[in-house]
């Protein structure tokens, strides 16, 4: 079992909804997207070119972030994914610096002090945290338990973070959020081991190909088919 | 020993030092982030004084090592301020990094959780290695124990050291996505500043002017530091892809000073050579990451610039601080133990 993603550039919209549903799913920062995009323009007015490239965590095979961290807080988990231990990482950046797609963010400073405030914006529209653990919670009052059960809801200072695949989904046999939230349906998760999964018919179809494939990462993110406006029917 | 033991101005800029470094090492650790450092800039001058005060404890570690192995008198009769500037600055090197990393006691997961694939665990391991060897060797010179395994620690000395100037390079020169690190190169630029920094460090220890028996193994090293530079630039200039040309002309051109200075004046010597040799390593370090990847380009543009903070620049001091007052603590200690 090894997971995959597709993610078809001509069903992309660029509506970010994926970005947006990954941070309520993981609870991340103001300054942290694990689900993240690439946007480039390019071209001489008229003929301008936009390109969107949503991109998150490649989960590699043969991850970089992986080799590089010191401590195998940067590991390989269940289903070929590249997951990170906060506990036992030390803040040392190099799977930042190794990651050749600069995807994983590092908490520069402490995260969520806002959630710790507990003083609400208006009356009555906001339950501190105070409120949640006297009524016997856990976290924050905006964390999700269900994600806080595979990450910590709050992050420590000095560590890195990035995408899962939203392991605590898959293994209640969902999908990731992004995946779920896209309206056009442009991402696909699945098993890239099984010939038959949609993941492995879609990258055989439009021969899927992940980011700087030259660099032989073994990234297990595809991307199938380009933004083409006038065959999108 | 005595010039850089007893000078009470050297004492005062360190004591000052300390305390002008150790607040921003402080408000990074425990307060707020203070460096110029963001998602795609993530190792800048405070990692980069780590390696300049660990490359020259090598340096002086192999300058060392070297002499005793081959019985240079001139420099063995100095061994013990060697063996004490050699371990203080590997524990100045540490201090460094210890602000630069979140927690001084991070350092410690490398111990308990280790991953042999990753140049970083070699390298801390290496280094934690050598500041080991070096406490033995301290130890034994105290304790008058040196006679027993003098040699082969001195061997083993010598062997981590050029193994731990390496693997510090390799932490750069294995990093496959970034054209600006990748390579064999890496290497052999930190084994080359480790060298240089021994030679021109070396001579100011032994208060005298360049013993007959360094002075061409140290034109040697410095000349071919500068060689290799002469020869990145040439390959630079030429417009590597994916390279930035981290390289300036007047790099080689200031070795080249210091080695025509090397044997009359040590001092202006190492005084032109190391501040060239940090700036040589932090433009290594820094070139490598100004290409930003990723979805960090969208928020941080493609390109980006760096110039050191202050709190950044009180790290570089805080660990040539901590460095200089181990080496007088350490030094009067010995001190006072030979006479007693």
């Amino acid at each position: 079992m090894r997971y995959g993603m597709v993610i078809d550039q001509q069903k992309c919209v660029g509506c970010s909804g994926c970005v947006f549903a990954c941070k309520a799913e993981n609870h991340t920062t103001d300054d942290i997207n694990w689900c993240d995009k690439i946007i480039t323009t390019s071209g001489q007015y008229p003929d301008v070119k936009f390109e969107y490239v949503s991109t998150m965590c490649n989960h590699c095979d043969n991850a970089p972030c992986v080799g590089a961290c010191p401590t195998q807080a940067m590991h390989k988990g269940e289903g070929g994914l590249t997951l990170h231990d906060p506990d036992k990482c030390i803040g040392c950046k190099a799977c930042m610096v190794n990651c050749p797609y600069g995807v994983i963010s590092f908490n520069w400073e402490k995260p969520h002090e806002r959630w710790l405030v507990d003083t609400g914006v208006a009356a009555g529209s906001f339950t501190s945290a105070t409120m949640l653990m006297a009524a016997g919670g856990e976290g924050s009052p905006h964390s999700n338990p269900e994600s806080a059960e595979a990450y910590p809801s709050v992050r420590s200072r000095g560590t890195v973070e990035k995408c899962n695949f939203c392991v605590h989904r898959l293994k209640a046999g969902l999908s990731p959020a992004c995946v779920d939230a896209c309206p056009s349906r442009a991402r696909v998760v699945g098993d890239l081991d099984d010939p038959a999964s949609e993941v492995s018919q879609l990258i055989r179809k439009y021969e899927g190909k992940p980011l700087r494939a030259e660099l032989g990462t073994g990234a297990k993110v595809f991307y199938i088919r380009s933004y083409t406006p006038e065959r999108r029917t | 020993m005595n010039t850089y033991t007893s000078n009470p101005l050297f004492l005062v800029i360190a004591a000052a030092g300390l305390l002008f470094g150790g607040y921003f090492a402080i408000e990074e650790l425990f307060i707020r982030p203070s460096f110029v450092t963001n998602d795609a800039l993530v190792w800048t001058l405070p990692l980069v004084t780590y390696v300049f005060l660990a490359l020259a404890s090598t340096g002086v570690s192999i300058v060392m090592a070297h002499a005793e192995l081959t019985g240079n008198e001139e420099v063995n009769a100095h061994k013990p301020a060697l063996l004490v500037a050699a371990l203080s600055l590997l524990i100045g090197a540490f201090a460094a990094l210890a602000s630069e990393m979140g927690s001084p006691l991070n350092m410690f997961w490398l111990l308990l959780s280790p991953n042999i694939s990753s140049p970083i665990w070699w390298m801390g391991t290496l280094y934690a290695i050598e500041l080991v060897l070096l406490g033995v060797k301290l130890f034994g010179l105290l304790g008058d124990k040196d006679k027993g395994y003098g040699q082969s620690l001195t061997i083993m000395t010598l062997v981590v050291a050029i193994a731990a100037a390496l693997v510090l390079g390799s932490v750069f020169g294995t990093v496959g996505g970034r054209e600006g690190f990748s390579g064999l190169d890496a290497s052999l630029l930190t084994l080359l500043c480790a060298l240089v920094s021994g030679v021109c460090l070396v001579p100011l220890l032994l208060n005298d002017k360049v013993q007959s028996s360094m002075l061409q193994s140290g034109r040697i090293l410095i000349g071919a530091l500068a060689l290799m530079l002469v020869v990145q630039y040439i390959y630079l200039v030429g417009g590597a892809p994916g390279e930035l040309n981290w390289v300036s002309l007047w790099m080689p051109a200031l070795l080249i000073c210091a080695l025509l200075i090397y044997q009359s004046y040590p001092a202006f010597s190492a005084l032109v050579a190391m501040p060239t040799l940090l700036i040589i390593e932090l433009s290594f370090v820094i070139q490598g990451q100004l290409i930003v990847l990723g979805p960090k380009q969208t928020w941080l543009g493609v390109f980006q610039s760096y110039m050191p903070n202050v709190a950044e620049v009180g790290i570089l001091v805080f660990g040539c601080s901590v460095a200089y007052l181990c080496f007088f603590v350490l030094c009067r200690t010995l001190n006072h133990r030979i006479e007693s």
